[in-house]
């Protein structure tokens, strides 16, 4: 909290412009083959190799409760890490790097979809647009507990 | 000085751990000098050293435990179950304080005084029991009279103050020490006292040592040294020399015989004398005494080097004999090992792993390229990484008497506790396997033998009543079964109360009554898997808390283990476990269901079946559940993709096209089912690599991994699958039943019979079972070798018989044959047309005359001849059998003849020839299943048992008959391989009243009727 700034990658999910801090960010793929794990919460994609480490791959449009994308156009995914594990969060497409200040900050507003709130830890307000911070912990939180219901 | 505590934590807890089991022998036999020497020279250097380190709680009570060990060592004190008690929770409260010392870096708070009184009213003469009588306060012992001694010291060397913080956490002298201690005292000026006296000696020999190892320039002087010899002489001539009492300790050449022999030069003596340096330092002796002790170090590597010198001028010409003395000279084991820090090998583990799996890559690039000039270097990769790979498997193996270091404590514990008397026996301790296998199993090895010991094994006077020895027996025996390590856990006990595991079942609603009532006592016995199921009626301190064989067995299946018990009221019971020997490594089954891959660890596969409409085999379905039938078995099937939740969308015409299905027969414990999947690719050794955590709770997978192509596959879990299965069986032992009953059936004589036609003579039959494969033979490829037909079969010559002398094989087409096996040899039996297989009972009414014919026996309505296997065999391998059957045949009919092999072959050989011969046969295939139908109350005129067996052996067998129970008078003939006149003589021993050799029919029908005409005649 002391920078004023802060670094966001920013990701398209249908549509929706959103923003994960660049420094949680470990990498960002281009399309991967994914393994398809049986059973499995239905959030989870599935896994695949990245450089010899086995990565879960999480389906971001589910989780959120998105309609699945149609077909076509390029997959990306951003690698990140929770609790010590490599997950890899599938989206539309993936943004510049953005910084911003804590003027332009917002919290989530009240009527915002229970899914959404969440997952996300406020919102900036850009030119034109808003970007939805997602807090990678809340998000891959949920996996967890949807497992653990299942 | 937090690296100087860390060595001292894991010596002392390695010395702590051996006194611990030493103990133990040593109350066994209390007379044992080395031993008791053992373990008082262990206390005695953990004493030191706490002393030294500044450890005072730890010393105190080490110090009195040493004390009654020294009254032991000398005589003055017997060496009692209580005294041993005591000094046993002695050690205890070491373990205690060192563990709160591990967590803590510092010594926790505690009062000791309890303990350390008790031991003290040991040490001077009184018995445990008085300690709570007359709690007289000799504490005084454990005071540290040194601190008063060392006033004694005159300031001529150095100042009192220096001194006193020196000596600030020496240890106390003790009783033994006494001697030692005033002639030091009479020489108070001497540099040794000041240093610290023996103790701190041996710390700084210690400390040298470790320092001169672990500095490269100088450490090859420690070269095949022992140096724990080593340390003890260096330690001995520095008290004497320091002591000036100079000539009474080893000599120089002798102390620093290392040095000597590994021809020091200044350079290293220099470098040596720093390490001394900084040693000093670091033990906070001041710098006065530091520089006294250095310049005695001076003069004495004066000395040495001069000795080194002159050796090298007489060295040319001694230069064999010395270079021989040094390799004879101490030859060390401890030398040779290093202690290394488990994480080092864990990622040296886990960077193997990456790379077999980076090499599977390669592998696999290499393969879809053809004449790549990469292919030999990758080979010789590939090859590299193979032996690194078992290479440093190698440095995770550990013996499993590792985990079974504190079971002679336990058990001993155990005895007093419950006023039992047991044996425990451990054999195979050596067998080695992986680390990580080894800690998952330590705990429920444990539990198992606390459970055999505490439940197991009745009290003495109970035993005595049942006839056994007063004496209980607990066995442990560890060995290496085919890529598995076995353990079994085997005592005489009281086996599991069937009647009582019935109760509880009831009572817990595990199952119903009529449920139990269908169950083998076997099936009910595992109950004991079940949560919350203790058969002890009485909770006690070591076990009968509920969680017991569950949690056992989860954890064995967690490292893909089985676990599985046999046990006979009455008599015992066994446990035996059957583990991997690694967990990160694993050949696996690849094989494809719809679109992905799937691994099937190679452990749980017992064979690859293809079933299609058109094959001899063929899946089908009781009201839709599918089953296959193999052999003479139905396996109940699963398929693949429903037990993935993948098959939802298909029709009914899917499934009609379908043309063939692959099916994976695999075991869980003893159950065994098929898995049907749509295609099975190669098996490859794959990492297995935990699931993320998300992913944690699916049990079908026991991991994911990463295939040569870099794609991503999961690792199915037979075991989850079961279970997964079993919810709507209730039970995945319950699924055993199916297994069990087959064996009872087994002994209803019905028999898969295989019916066939050869030449113009009737129709023929032999035991389905006997027979190793069909094949139809090309005629063109018959060659002849020694004027007989043979035919090149897998590699091999396999001799060509025809069923008689008169048959002749076909000119051309193909011949149905036979293919018979017995060990490594093959043979065929010519035939015109196999008729059928069917199961009949196999009871032969006319006995034959003709060679290589049993008798005839009427099958399916028809009269057909049984063959004699064992004849064609003879005939292609050994010498001609000139012998038929017939001169036995008729006599003694109704004798009933108990066979016991675990040879199906066998067995199934010579039941039709002894059948034939009139007798009644019984036959089993293990010793224990024969000493099943004793307790049942079975009664037989003859048991003719095999020898070499697995579990149980002919001659364990025979001792168990003779022991007791009905069969102790019956005639025992051992029927073996083996022929030498030891093994007869053994067989005489263990009561074996012949002794017969495998294919000789003769002189089994001969040994038969003597054995059968004797027991008439003594009746």
């Amino acid at each position: 909290m002391e920078n004023d700034n802060k670094d966001y990658v920013t990701i398209r999910l249908a549509g929706q412009l959103c923003g994960i801090p660049v420094l949680e960010v470990h990498d960002v793929l281009s399309e991967q083959t994914i393994t398809s794990v049986p059973l499995a919460p239905p959030a989870v994609a599935g896994v695949l190799n990245l450089r010899g480490r086995i990565v879960t791959a999480i389906n971001l449009r589910k989780r959120l409760g998105l309609k699945d994308k149609e077909s076509g156009g390029e997959n990306m995914s951003i690698v990140v890490e929770y609790e010590g594990e490599p997950y890899s969060l599938l989206i539309d497409g993936v943004g510049d790097v953005l910084s911003f200040s804590e003027d332009s900050f917002e919290r989530n507003p009240v009527t915002l979809d229970p899914c959404w709130q969440d997952v996300s830890s406020g919102i900036f307000r850009m030119e034109g647009e808003l970007m939805v911070i997602l807090d990678v912990e809340k998000l891959l939180n949920f996996g967890k507990t949807q497992a653990e219901a299942a | 000085m937090d690296d100087l505590l860390n060595e001292f934590l894991t010596e002392t807890a390695e010395s702590i751990d051996e006194v611990d089991a030493e103990m133990v022998v040593l109350e066994q036999d209390p007379t044992n000098k080395p031993i008791l020497d053992n373990i008082f020279r262990l206390v005695h250097t953990i004493k030191g050293t706490c002393g030294f380190l500044g450890l005072p709680r730890l010393e105190s009570v080490a110090h009195a435990g040493e004390n009654v060990l020294g009254k032991y060592r000398d005589g003055e004190l017997v060496v009692t179950s209580d005294s041993v008690t005591l000094i046993l929770s002695a050690l205890d409260r070491i373990k205690e304080i060192l563990a709160g010392l591990e967590a803590t870096q510092e010594e926790p708070q505690g009062d000791d005084s309890e303990i350390i009184q008790k031991l003290n009213v040991v040490a001077s003469g009184g018995s445990v029991e008085a300690v709570v009588a007359a709690p007289e306060p000799e504490t005084d012992v454990i005071e540290m009279p040194e601190i008063t001694q060392s006033k004694n010291i005159l300031p001529g060397q150095v100042s009192l103050e220096e001194l006193e913080a020196a000596f600030a956490a020496a240890p106390g002298p003790d009783d033994e020490d006494d001697d030692d201690a005033t002639a030091v005292q009479d020489e108070g000026d001497s540099l040794f006292k000041c240093i610290g006296g023996a103790d701190a000696v041996k710390v700084i020999t210690h400390l040298f040592h470790n320092r001169i190892l672990g500095d490269a320039s100088v450490k090859n002087l420690m070269d095949g040294v022992n140096t724990r010899d080593s340390k003890a002489k260096m330690g001995d001539f520095f008290t004497s020399y320091l002591g000036d009492n100079k000539n009474s300790g080893p000599s120089i050449e002798a102390a620093f015989a290392p040095f000597i022999s590994h021809n020091i030069t200044v350079e290293q003596n220099k470098t040596v004398r720093k390490l001394l340096e900084s040693v000093l330092e670091e033990v906070d002796l001041s710098p006065l005494l530091a520089d006294a002790v250095l310049a005695e170090y001076d003069d004495i590597s004066d000395q040495f080097l001069e000795e080194v010198s002159k050796k090298a001028q007489s060295k040319k010409v001694e230069k064999d004999k010395v270079a021989a003395n040094a390799k004879s000279g101490e030859p060390s084991i401890a030398n040779q090992s290093i202690r290394v820090n488990v994480q080092v090998l864990e990622d040296l583990m886990t960077m193997v792993s990456e790379l077999v799996l980076t090499r599977n890559q390669l592998m696999q690039l290499l393969r879809n390229s053809d004449d790549s000039e990469f292919s030999i270097p990758l080979q010789r990769l590939s090859q590299c990484t193979t032996e690194l790979q078992e290479g440093v498997m190698k440095t995770r193996m550990q013996p499993v008497g590792n985990a079974w270091a504190k079971l002679p404590r336990i058990i001993r514990d155990l005895q007093l506790e419950l006023g039992k008397k047991i044996d425990l026996q451990m054999l195979g301790a050596d067998t080695e396997l992986d680390r990580q296998v080894l800690e998952m199993i330590k705990d429920p090895l444990t539990h198992m033998v606390r459970n055999s010991a505490d439940h197991g094994i009745e009290m003495p006077d109970a035993r005595l009543a049942a006839g056994k020895k007063e004496t209980g027996t607990v066995r442990l025996n560890a060995f290496h079964e085919g890529g598995h390590i076995i353990i079994e856990i085997t005592d005489d006990g009281a086996g599991l109360p069937v009647e009582k595991l019935k109760a509880k079942a009831l009572k817990n609603d595990l199952a119903t009554q009529e449920e139990l009532d269908a169950m083998s006592d076997n099936q009910i016995q595992r109950f004991i898997f079940h949560a919350g199921f203790s058969t002890a009626e009485k909770v006690t301190a070591v076990s009968g808390r509920g969680v017991g064989m569950d949690v056992v067995r989860s954890n064995i299946e967690k490292i893909g283990g089985t676990v599985d018990l046999k046990s006979i009221e009455g008599k015992g019971t066994s446990f035996s476990i059957k583990i991997p020997l690694t967990l990160a490594i694993v050949s696996a089954l690849i094989v494809k269901c719809g679109d992905d891959r799937f691994a099937i660890p190679q452990i749980s596969v017992l064979e690859l079946v293809r079933a299609s409409k058109d094959s001899e085999h063929s899946i089908e379905h009781i009201n839709d559940t599918p089953v296959l039938r193999l052999r003479d078995r139905l396996l109940p099937l699963v398929r693949l993709d429903e037990i993935l939740g993948m098959a939802g969308d298909k029709s009914e015409e899917d499934e009609e096209a379908r043309k063939e299905d692959y099916i994976v027969i695999s075991q869980v414990g003893t159950f065994t089912f098929g898995i049907v999947v749509d295609q099975v690719f190669d098996t490859e050794e794959i990492v297995v690599k935990p699931v993320a955590p998300i992913l944690k709770d699916l049990h079908t997978f026991s991991g994911n991994t990463i295939l040569g192509d870099g794609k991503v596959i999961m690792i199915l879990d037979p075991n989850g699958i079961v279970n997964q299965i079993s919810d709507k069986v209730t039970d995945s032992s319950g699924l055993g039943m199916e297994e069990d009953v087959k064996q009872t059936a087994a002994r209803n004589d019905n028999e898969a019979i295989l019916l066939f036609r050869a030449g113009k003579d009737s129709r023929r039959a032999v035991p389905l079972s006997l027979v190793a494969r069909l094949e139809e033979i090309e005629v063109s490829t018959i060659e002849e070798a020694d004027g007989q037909p043979v035919v090149q079969y897998r590699g091999q010559l396999m001799p060509l018989l025809t069923v008689s002398a008169s048959y002749e094989l076909k000119q051309e087409g193909r011949q149905p044959v036979l293919v018979f096996t017995d060990g490594d040899k093959t043979m065929g039996v010519a035939v015109d047309e196999i008729i059928d297989i069917m199961e009949d009972k196999i009871d032969i009414e006319l006995s034959s005359t003709i060679a290589g014919q049993v008798g005839t026996a009427v099958i399916d309505g028809e009269a057909t001849e049984i063959i004699d296997v064992a004849y064609y065999i003879e005939k292609a391998f050994g010498s001609l059998g000139s012998s038929s059957t017939s001169g036995h045949t008729g006599l003694h009919s109704q004798s009933n003849i108990l066979l016991v092999d675990d040879s199906k072959f066998f067995l199934n050989m010579i039941k039709p020839l002894l059948s034939a011969a009139g007798y009644k046969i019984t036959a089993v295939d293990s010793g224990a299943a024969a000493l099943e139908l004793r307790e049942q109350g079975e009664d037989f005129d003859i048991i003719i048992s095999d020898i070499e067996m697995p579990d149980m052996d002919g001659f364990t067998f025979a001792e168990q008959v003779r022991e007791n129970g009905i069969w102790q008078r019956t005639p025992l003939i051992a029927l073996s391989s083996h022929q030498t006149p030891k093994d007869f003589a053994r067989g005489r021993e263990v009561g074996f009243d012949d002794y017969v050799v495998k294919l000789d029919r003769d002189n089994l029908m001969g040994a038969i009727t003597e054995q059968i005409g004797k027991k008439k005649n003594a009746a």
